[in-house]
């Protein structure tokens, strides 16, 4: 486009190569992937208690208290 | 009812809804925004050299089309060279003038920049103009040039300047929210089907949609704590304090209360009755905690003060066409869950009946 002289573009200036995702990093895409992770094990162990009520109910019937 | 519960077909779109949610609301880019610049002021009569930086930009490939702007009100002072190193990173000589009314002068500016790719973004407040070399030359305000778009020209999610990618929360948090709702009025309408017709099965379905709506009103606050605490800062500062969230925590506390009394009273018939009542009273008060109270008063919550509807949450076209059909999924996926809850307690009860 243009050749600039840039003085002073050496201290003090952004870089100029840095990764151009640096705001996903710092952009807080982590903080959704988190969320995501909590939604999950949490449907997740909800799963697993219910799993194990069940388990349980499968016991009494094959093996019921009072014949 | 009953019977649509053995039925695959909703418990498949719900999933399908939730999986396109999250592959959508992950894949789509929110939109352009500048996340910094150097310097940030410059004196009156001088020449500076800013160096920008952008955010999902396409500063490059747009070519020729980029423009900058210094803005304070009606001023706009155009950059009068920009260089663009790659597509999100430019340089822009500003040339602010020694002539400059004392209107304009010690302000803070906005910057604004448009290319065709992009459209135009504002990075508000970010460049002050401070008190330098005076001249008694008339000002006139520099003309200030159409452009072509002003929208991105591709498919994006709102730039939000402090939330930036966790706007995805969106799609994520809030349908929690509205399954958790949805659910627990389900609870609240069979506990009145149930003192109507005294037939069992309508308490049993009360507690366990009660029940998931409990898990995703859990699941709710855990990430929205986790949100606020970027977005809002210091949990601590704001979690206990927050009207709405207080509201949500003891509308919490309330159906943990519920589950606690059905599991007091051993007999069925009166447990159901008792719970039933209970149920009632506890839809109401969750209401009255959580859509009611945070209109009236204040909370950190879009959305809320006053009586704005959805108009005031960060929901665009492209967002809504997310988080409509997350919505929808979750209350599936959370009708899914009821619906095992319903089985298992069904079945308890069977079991229960033939041993006695």
């Amino acid at each position: 486009m243009l050749s600039l002289n840039l003085p002073g573009m050496a201290a003090g200036m952004l870089s100029p190569d840095e990764n151009p995702d640096w705001m996903r990093a710092n952009g807080l895409l982590f903080i959704v992937i988190a969320v995501l992770l909590i939604i999950f094990s949490g449907l997740f162990i909800y799963m697993m208690i219910l799993d194990k009520k069940i388990s349980k109910l499968e016991k009494q019937i094959k093996h019921p208290i009072n014949e | 009812m009953i019977k649509q519960m053995y039925k695959r077909w909703w418990k498949v779109l719900g999933a399908l809804l939730v999986l396109y949610s999250i592959l959508v609301g992950l894949a789509v880019p929110v939109g352009p925004g500048l996340s910094n610049l150097n310097p940030k002021e410059a004196k009156t009569g001088e020449e500076v050299l800013v160096q920008l930086r952008g955010y999902n930009t396409h500063f490059k490939e747009s070519g020729s089309s980029l423009r900058i702007w210094l803005r304070h009100k009606d001023l706009y002072l155009p950059a009068d060279q920009i260089h663009s190193s790659s597509d999100w990173h430019l340089l822009a000589r500003f040339h602010i003038p020694a002539n400059l009314p004392p209107a304009y002068r010690d302000q803070v500016y906005d910057v604004i920049v448009n290319d065709d790719e992009d459209g135009t973004f504002i990075l508000p407040r970010a460049f002050s103009v401070l008190n330098g070399e005076t001249s008694g030359e008339a000002f006139e305000l520099p003309a200030v040039e159409s452009v072509k778009n002003n929208d991105p020209q591709w498919f994006n999610f709102p730039h939000r300047v402090v939330l930036y990618e966790t706007i995805r929360n969106l799609l994520f948090h809030v349908p929690m929210w509205f399954a958790m709702t949805l659910l627990l009025t389900f609870s609240f309408a069979y506990a009145i089907a149930y003192l109507r017709s005294f037939n069992p099965v309508y308490d049993a379905i009360a507690a366990a949609t009660a029940n998931a709506g409990i898990l995703f009103g859990l699941l709710g606050f855990v990430t929205g704590a986790l949100w606020g605490n970027f977005a809002w800062g210091a949990l601590n500062k704001w979690l206990l304090q927050d009207t709405k969230i207080l509201g949500a925590l003891i509308g919490i506390l309330l159906y943990l209360a519920y589950f606690v009394l059905r599991g007091a009273l051993g007999d069925d018939e009166k447990r159901a009755r008792i719970s039933s009542v209970y149920n009632i009273f506890a839809w109401v008060m969750f209401i009255v905690f959580i859509y009611v109270t945070p209109r009236m008063t204040q909370t950190l919550h879009p959305g809320n003060g006053g009586n704005p509807a959805f108009s005031s949450y960060d929901l665009d076209s492209h967002l809504r066409m997310v988080f409509y059909p997350a919505v929808i999924g979750w209350i599936l996926i959370g009708l899914w869950i009821s619906s095992l809850q319903l089985r298992y307690r069904l079945l308890k009860e069977k079991l229960y009946d033939q041993e006695n």
